[in-house]
């Protein structure tokens, strides 16, 4: 019988070969992947939902005998400097986020799509137009462009939103556009053309319902990564503006009191990873479930 | 195959000033009033207008400061009235060394990772490995730069907490001490996507005929692993790659402003909340044009690792 | 004579699955001889090669032996499988396309095979790779060696394969359905080179395929399989002429032509011994 144990050369062999009962296993352990992704948002959802409501006004309130104190009872998080409770500035950061990053997302879907579909069922020439224009956008690394529509406009949250709705629409359009090249190409869409159905009703009741399995896993993928876009773009000053909170405002402004009171940068800092592992971990497992070949643009 | 890409480049980077300048342009407000002031007097302005030649027709202004850019001079810095190429002079080669230093970083730490856990697919290492990439990916790498310095800077004292060091003010180790721990952050993000790609261009790899074959035909294991699978794995790693160099570039402006870098990620931050237009102007379009060589760059290094992409030399 | 290659009671049973693959497997080949390994798709006789190599997929249980010239190959470790790898015992695959590196130049690969193996000066392995692309039928075979394989028909990438499989003068070439992946056209002329190359180096060969027309013109002993099993063994002339089984002779019955013309396929003169 053949030795149990495996060393580098076996371990060769078993990555050439994976069986079946493997992939069951690893199945299984994606679902795992999901099932924490999806405890660590809902976390971040009730905390985002839950303890606004609880201390209305809170996360502007300044109170200077509080200021800078320790996590502790009556005070979760610990304050900042300014003897603001941290837990509520979190909440209320993590509404902000939340609202940025997934307004970016449907923006870039409904646009994004759109342009996909159309791309996907329009004459190749319009095909080709739009893709070249979509692939010099898709040129501009993501933050610059968001920098650069916030140039035009101005900080704020409305605009943050649009400006990364901007850089996601490529994106969502490239996928929309192979999963819906993919599925026009199948016989049963093929059939029902022959019948006399026409293009809007192929559409929306062929291709849009396939395209939809890559669609979310790259959805979830956004929603990671435009939280760490509008983190970074408050950090340095280019995002939401004070007093808003938004988690990086929080780790900019506590920058200067990390030696003494870390937690004023730590919460936020746990806050941002919490939610962006709890995304990447839902994006990962959803790409397992819905989409096995990889149609999705990783980040 | 190169030409090819090149020829397309070139109107890519025509577009890409036409929308920076156009840009620009389009911000409400005026340039000159804004310079000398609200208490300015209208007749300054205009003469103002004149000298920054913003009075002439705007096709005209394009085209010489289009020319302005070929010739190597991007303007005037607004605020300080200094040659902006002066200014980007001194600091395109901190942007550049922190970008370089975060990319080998990244790829020196993360391919052979990711090779590993393909390699022990499935055992507690490859797991190991993926749930730091899984983590290194979910964690903005300006959070990592603030948990570093805390942890190495302030705790450890090991690297400076802050500033840039040139290796004329303090040798090329006060130079490499400055810039490690932003460099490592830039580079914990990037390192994160490579290790699972390359983990799984190796996986597929690994199952292909030509390995089993080179199996079968007695070559050792590293060998069959490094040089022959890698080879094959690298075309979709140095595609993900060409695609990260975005991600790269991008985040040298978060961290120069966290490590307070003299950079030009640093210049295009400052320059934004000043309204420093034509300086803002200049460094997008630098970065544009550095993401546009990077790619080309990539695309050769496709063409070489790839034969088939090759014209048949025989 | 002894046998250079005995199996006893070989059972294979993949990770995963609920039967054996194949099982009570037993055959032997003599030094010089051709046997042919016959069956359908799922008959495990791809199975009973790579058993042969050490070369299974991990997880896979193995029971019963495999002697190859005195070294027993079933549970073997790799340090020993190794150096017989490629040099006592060498394969040809099915696919040969799909074998070579696309990455590497065949002259490439074929010298690291050769340095591999043995001492040789880059310029030496160079040399003999040369040769060697000559024998098996390359024209102007010094250009050849920069060629990629995707520059390369399916024919020549395969005889690439052979003169990797021989270079390196192995007692024992296992041939998995070389010809399967070939042209009509391109078949027979890839059989003949194999067949001049066997006789002259005296090397033993297990040829795998489901082709009995190959089996006549290469073998001089056949084993049929069919699920897994042995049915019947014997020499090429007695299972083309008697074969006692049933299955051998639906086998048989399948070849185009058998009936019409009856003698023409029937193996010539076959291999030595």
């Amino acid at each position: 019988m053949t030795d149990g144990t495996m060393n580098a050369n076996e371990a060769v062999q078993a990555a050439a070969s994976a069986t079946p009962s493997r992939n069951r296993r690893r199945g299984l352990a994606r679902r795992g992947e999901l099932v924490a992704g999806a405890v660590l948002i809902l976390v971040v959802l009730l905390i985002a939902v839950i303890v606004p409501l609880l201390e209305p006004g809170a996360a502007t309130r300044i109170d200077p005998s509080k200021a800078l104190a320790a996590p502790g009872p009556g005070s979760l998080l610990g304050a900042d400097q300014l003897g603001r409770d941290l837990l509520v500035r979190v909440a209320v950061g993590y509404r902000i986020s939340l609202s940025i990053s997934l307004g970016a997302v449907v923006f870039a879907v409904i646009v994004g799509g759109v342009l996909g579909l159309i791309a996907a069922t329009a004459p190749r020439g319009v095909d080709g137009l739009i893709m070249r224009i979509l692939d010099v956008i898709m040129s501009f690394p993501a933050l610059l462009l968001a920098i650069v529509v916030v140039a035009l406009f101005g900080p704020g949250v409305v605009v943050l939103l649009f400006a990364i709705g901007i850089v996601y629409v490529p994106i969502i359009a490239r996928v929309m556009r192979a999963a819906a090249l993919e599925t026009a190409h199948l016989a049963y869409v093929e059939s029902a053309r022959a019948r006399g159905a026409g293009r809007l009703r192929i559409l929306f009741r062929h291709i849009a319902p396939n395209s939809l399995g890559p669609l979310i896993v790259q959805s979830s993928i956004l929603v990671g990564l435009g939280v760490i876009l509008e983190a970074g773009l408050s950090f340095v000053g280019l995002g939401v503006q004070p007093p808003t909170p938004s988690l990086g405002l929080l780790l900019s402004s506590g920058r200067d009191y990390m030696s003494t009171s870390p937690w004023v940068v730590a919460d936020p800092a746990v806050a941002i990873f919490i939610a962006v592992l709890g995304f990447t971990l839902i994006g990962d497992g959803l790409q397992a479930w819905l989409d096995p070949q990889k149609r999705t643009i990783g980040r | 195959m190169i030409v090819r890409r090149l020829l397309i480049a070139i109107p890519i980077l025509f577009i890409s000033a036409v929308i920076v300048f156009a840009i620009m342009r389009l911000v409400p407000g005026d340039p000159a009033a804004a310079i000398l002031g609200s208490n300015a007097s209208p007749s300054a302005i205009v003469t103002l207008r004149h000298q920054l030649g913003l009075d002439q027709p705007i096709t005209t202004q394009f085209f010489q400061w289009l020319g302005g850019v070929l010739r190597g001079d991007f303007g005037q810095d607004y605020i300080t009235s200094q040659s902006i190429t002066d200014e980007i002079r001194t600091r395109l080669p901190i942007t550049g060394e922190l970008a370089g230093l975060a990319f080998v970083v990244a790829v020196v730490v993360s391919v052979p990772l990711g090779v590993i856990a393909a390699v022990r697919r499935d055992g507690w290492l490859d797991r190991l490995i993926r749930g730091i990439a899984v983590v290194t990916i979910a964690v903005p790498d300006f959070v990592f730069g603030l948990v570093g310095v805390l942890v190495f800077a302030l705790g450890l004292s090991l690297v400076p907490s802050s500033g840039y060091v040139s290796i004329a003010d303090g040798g090329l180790a006060g130079n490499l001490r400055s810039l490690a721990l932003p460099a490592v952050a830039l580079a914990l993000g990037l390192g994160g996507v490579l290790v699972r790609t390359t983990r799984s261009a190796m996986l597929d790899v690994l199952n292909a005929d030509y390995v089993r074959f080179a199996r079968a035909s007695g070559f050792g294991v590293g060998t069959v692993v490094f040089r022959y699978a890698l080879r094959n794995a690298a075309v979709p790693i140095v595609t993900v790659l060409g695609l990260q160099l975005g991600y790269l570039l991008g985040g040298t402006v978060v961290v120069e402003q966290l490590f307070s870098l003299p950079g030009i990620g640093q210049l295009i931050v400052q320059a934004m909340l000043n309204r420093n237009y034509p300086v803002v102007q200049a460094s997008v379009l630098l970065f544009v044009v550095a993401f546009i060589v990077a790619s080309l760059i990539t695309d050769l290094v496709y063409t070489v690792l790839n034969p088939r992409l090759r014209k048949a030399a025989s | 004579m002894s046998e250079l290659l005995t199996i006893d009671g070989l059972r294979v049973r993949y990770a995963g699955s609920e039967r054996d693959s194949i099982s009570d497997v037993g055959f032997g080949l003599q030094a010089g001889e051709v046997v042919g390994v016959v069956g359908e798709s799922g008959s495990g006789k791809t199975t009973v090669g790579l058993a042969s190599l050490g070369l299974l997929p991990a997880g896979a249980t193995v029971g019963g032996s495999i002697r190859f010239d005195g070294t027993e190959i079933v549970g073997a470790k790799e340090s020993t499988l190794r150096p017989l790898r490629g040099r006592s015992l060498s394969t040809i695959v099915q696919n040969p396309a799909t074998a070579l590196n696309p990455a590497f130049s065949i002259g490439s690969q074929l010298t690291a095979l050769l340095r591999t193996h043995r001492r040789l000066s880059k310029a030496e392995a160079h040399r003999e790779a040369v040769q060697w692309l000559d024998k098996v039928g390359f024209l102007d075979p010094e250009s050849r060696m920069q060629a990629y394989p995707h520059q390369l028909s399916g024919g020549m990438n395969q005889r690439v394969v052979i003169a990797m499989a021989l270079s390196l003068s192995p007692r024992l070439v296992i041939a998995d359905e070389p010809t399967s992946a070939l042209d009509v056209t391109v078949q027979a002329a890839i059989l003949t080179l194999l067949r001049s190359l066997i006789q002259d180096s005296g090397s033993s060969m297990l040829m795998i395929t489901h082709d009995l027309g190959v089996v006549a013109q290469m073998c001089s002993r056949v084993v049929v399989m069919n699920a897994g099993r042995i049915v019947e063994t014997g020499t090429v002339r007695e299972i083309f002429t008697t074969p006692r089984d049933p299955y051998t002779r639906n086998l048989l019955d399948s070849l185009p032509g058998r009936h019409r013309r009856g003698a023409a396929v029937m193996p010539e003169n076959g291999v030595t011994a």
